[in-house]
Parts: C-alpha cells; sequence; structure tokens
C-alpha cells in the first residue's frame, strides 16, 4: 500500500511538472506546418491541466472557426484534450458542422493502440476512435434528423449496423 | 539541530523531496526538445503597427519574418495563353477584316484596327488572321482554336513571386457532356468550398479530389483555389453555375487557379 501511494505521489509530482505549455506550443507548430494555425489564445496552466481559451482557428488567412475552450490534461495513464463550443464560421456551415458544442480526445494506457474521440452539437453527436497503427480515423454518427442539415457531410459517411460511419486515414 | 541532521529525518526528506527533483530535471530536459514559443497568424488584414502595440513583446516574440511577409502583396504582370478562333475573315481591295470570337463575344477586328486594346491586326489572309502584341505576333488560323496571349495583372504575396507555369489540355467533348449532366457525381469526385474576402466570394478551395476522377486527370489538386473560368470570375454560387450550364457549350474552357499562392492557368480544349 505505501508503495502504491509513493508511486501516486511520484505520479502526481510528474502531472504537475509536466511541461504543457511547451506541449501546445509543440501542437500549434505542428498544426502550423499544414498551414492551421491557433491565434488570439490565453493560456492557463490550472496544475493538472492547461485551459486554453478564445482560440481563433485560421486556415490559409481564413477564419475557419473560434473555440471558447481548450482544454489539455497530460495525466500520463490518462490524457485527454478537450474542446468546447466550437463555432465553424459561416463560410464553412455548408460543409461543416456549424456548432460543436463539445469534442473530446482521449488515450489511455488501457487502450495504448488507438485514440477515443467522442463529439456532441447541432449535427447530433458521434462516437469514435483513431488507430495509432493502421493510422485510420473510423467514427460513427448517430443518425438524427439533425444530421440531414449537412448533406455534404453525410455524402462521405456510410451506413453500417452502428449509424452513419465516417473512415479516412491519416 | 540535532533533529535536523537527525539520519531518519534525512530519509524522510529525501524519499520525498528526490522525486520532485528527479521529477523536475527530466521535465526541465524534456522540454528543451519542446517548442519554447508559440505562434500567432494574422490574415491579410492585419496592420502590423497596430498589431505591435496590441501584442507587446510577443509579438516581437512571436512573428518570423516570414509572417510580417505574408501580409504583404505585389502586383506583377503575367502572359496567359487563351484560345481564340477566327469565325471569318472578309478581304477587298477597300477594306478588310475578321471576326474573332474568345469563346464569349464575338469581336469584328478591321485590319490595322486593335483588338481588345492590346493586338493589332497586321494581316489577313484566306485562311488566317494574323495579330501583334506586346512584342509577338500570332497567327490564328481559320475555324481554329488558336492561343492568344493577353497580360494579366495579377497580386500576389511577396514570398511566392515567381514565375507560373500554365498547362494546356485538350478534352473530348462527348466526356465533357456526360460529366456535366450529373452534378452528383461531381461532388462526389471534388469536394470544394467558398472562399470570402470580406463578405463576397473569392474564389471556390478544391478541398479534396479524387485523382483518378475527370478533375483528378485534368490537373485540379487538392489546395487549388479556383478564381475564374474562361475569365468570368467566380463571386457567387451563381456564378459557377452559369459557368457550369455553358459548359457543353464551351469549345475551351480556361481554369484559372491559385496554386501554392501563384495564379495558374489550365485550358482546355475540347475537342470533337
Amino acid at each position: 500500500m505505501k508503495r502504491l501511494l509513493y508511486v501516486l505521489y511520484v505520479l502526481v509530482i510528474a502531472i504537475v511538472l509536466i511541461p504543457k505549455e511547451k506541449m501546445f506550443y509543440t501542437l500549434e507548430g505542428v498544426l502550423a506546418e499544414n498551414q492551421i494555425f491557433l491565434s488570439n489564445e490565453t493560456l492557463n496552466n490550472r496544475f493538472i491541466s492547461l485551459e486554453i481559451d478564445n482560440i481563433q482557428v485560421m486556415a490559409d488567412h481564413l477564419n475557419v472557426a473560434g473555440i471558447k475552450q481548450m482544454s489539455l490534461s497530460p495525466w500520463i495513464v490518462y490524457n485527454r484534450f478537450s474542446m468546447s463550443e466550437l463555432e465553424v464560421s459561416p463560410q464553412f456551415r455548408t460543409f461543416f458542422p456549424g456548432k460543436v458544442d463539445n469534442v473530446l480526445v482521449s488515450y489511455s494506457i488501457l487502450h495504448p493502440l488507438s485514440l477515443h474521440i467522442r463529439a456532441d452539437g447541432d449535427f447530433g453527436s458521434c462516437e469514435g476512435s483513431a488507430d495509432l497503427i493502421k493510422r485510420a480515423v473510423r467514427i460513427v454518427f448517430a443518425s438524427t434528423p439533425k444530421l440531414r442539415n449537412y448533406p455534404l457531410l453525410v455524402l462521405k459517411l456510410h451506413q453500417e449496423k452502428e449509424g452513419l460511419v465516417y473512415e479516412s486515414d491519416f | 539541530m540535532n533533529r535536523i541532521f537527525n539520519e531518519q529525518f534525512l530519509r524522510q526528506f529525501n524519499l520525498f523531496f528526490f522525486p520532485i527533483a528527479v521529477v523536475w530535471s527530466m521535465m526541465t530536459l524534456g522540454g528543451m526538445l519542446l517548442s519554447q514559443k508559440g505562434i500567432e497568424h494574422y490574415s491579410d488584414t492585419f496592420d502590423t503597427f497596430f498589431e505591435m502595440i496590441r501584442f507587446g513583446d510577443k509579438f516581437l516574440l512571436t512573428h518570423e519574418a516570414g509572417s510580417l511577409l505574408k501580409g504583404k502583396t505585389v502586383t506583377t504582370t503575367i502572359s496567359v495563353p487563351y484560345p481564340h478562333r477566327i469565325k471569318a475573315i472578309y478581304r477587298s481591295m477597300s477594306s478588310s477584316f475578321t471576326s474573332i470570337s474568345d469563346g464569349q463575344t464575338t469581336t469584328v477586328v478591321a485590319l490595322g484596327g486593335k483588338y481588345k486594346k492590346v493586338y493589332s491586326l497586321i494581316g489577313l489572309s484566306d485562311d488566317a488572321a494574323v495579330f501583334k502584341g506586346v512584342g509577338k505576333s500570332y497567327r490564328l488560323r481559320l475555324g481554329h482554336d488558336d492561343p492568344l496571349s493577353f497580360e494579366q495583372t495579377v497580386t500576389r504575396s511577396v514570398a511566392d513571386v515567381s514565375q507560373s507555369k500554365n498547362e494546356w489540355r485538350t478534352i473530348p467533348r462527348d466526356v465533357v457532356v456526360q460529366q456535366s449532366k450529373d452534378l452528383r457525381a461531381i461532388f462526389k469526385q471534388i469536394d470544394i468550398s467558398e472562399i470570402y474576402k470580406g463578405d463576397k466570394i473569392d474564389g471556390f478551395r478544391v478541398n479534396s479530389i479524387d485523382p483518378n476522377s475527370l478533375f483528378g486527370r485534368l490537373g485540379l489538386v487538392s489546395g487549388d483555389v479556383i478564381l475564374a473560368v474562361n475569365n468570368q470570375k467566380l463571386e457567387s454560387y451563381a456564378d459557377s453555375f452559369s459557368v457550369y450550364n455553358k459548359v457543353p457549350r464551351m469549345r475551351s474552357i480556361q481554369i484559372t487557379v491559385l496554386r501554392n499562392n501563384l495564379p495558374k492557368d489550365i485550358v482546355y480544349e475540347i475537342t470533337r
């Protein structure tokens, strides 16, 4: 029991001392290589997580979306990256859902080979995973009437038993 | 004093503070491999002076020279071949003229006169007209789609000023007609979205394209921004549908795209 508490103690120290801002800057750099820029954000280090407020997402000089809050929680054994109130710019709403309430991407050492993805918004909800070995994403959208508002998104989905499925490689 | 240097106390002290020192060292070393500063990006409309005041020191830390140049543009002139067709030639002792079409409009030009204020008609034979403009002569055959160059003024980013190459391709008419009948099939092959400059549409971006589709084979690639078709700017969906409806009747299609920030013309001659 003592050993377990000691391991937990070391883990908490590691979580607190992880350079979260630098991790976010690295994420920004990776996105910038693909011409996606996160701008105007405010960083708040909350010891065990990093909160990033009011992010403007730009791609090739265009305002693509605004995100009210992002949260980066690198808890080593369970890591999560969440976004809330993501609003897509009007010019892109034909192709993407206009408002996404929550997006959660999580990684647990219990499932070391995949990321879990969950989102909900005015398109309904979706849940899926990204396979890190096959480098493939599979997201299942709930077949709701709301989804019909995005015909060009539906065109990219195919029907399976669980619902409408989006599959892509990365 | 005795208590401070008590062996038992030191062991307890080490037990709790040693991991902090080790983890801190590891994180500091690991952190050196990560990015030390963030990236800020501004649209073309950003005012450097205003942003420097707003962000103070952060501005100087987060902007690379390239980012500063990104907002700057320069106007240059490029030459774009564009097919024209001589529809008729009339020659007599008193006057000679020809009618020339650019696919949209037909103009009658007298021998010695100017076409589109740039090209002078300097010669006419039974089967060809010779134009001269911008230090070059162009022989356009009667009934053929031959290229006539136009000087176009374009604005592009300072960092990307270099000569762009244009492409000239052919496409059978029956393929064009067949493809233009099925709009749904087209959207399956190509995914486009509009680009706004202020409130106005400034072009259509090709988000993804099936390289084996007709559009892929014709030379459009993912990331291209379609600015104009046959010199008609695409400023609304109405414009694009207007062009779409005219496609089966066109003899040539000139698609002006922005590729890697460089304007490029892809010209398709529609063959019978």
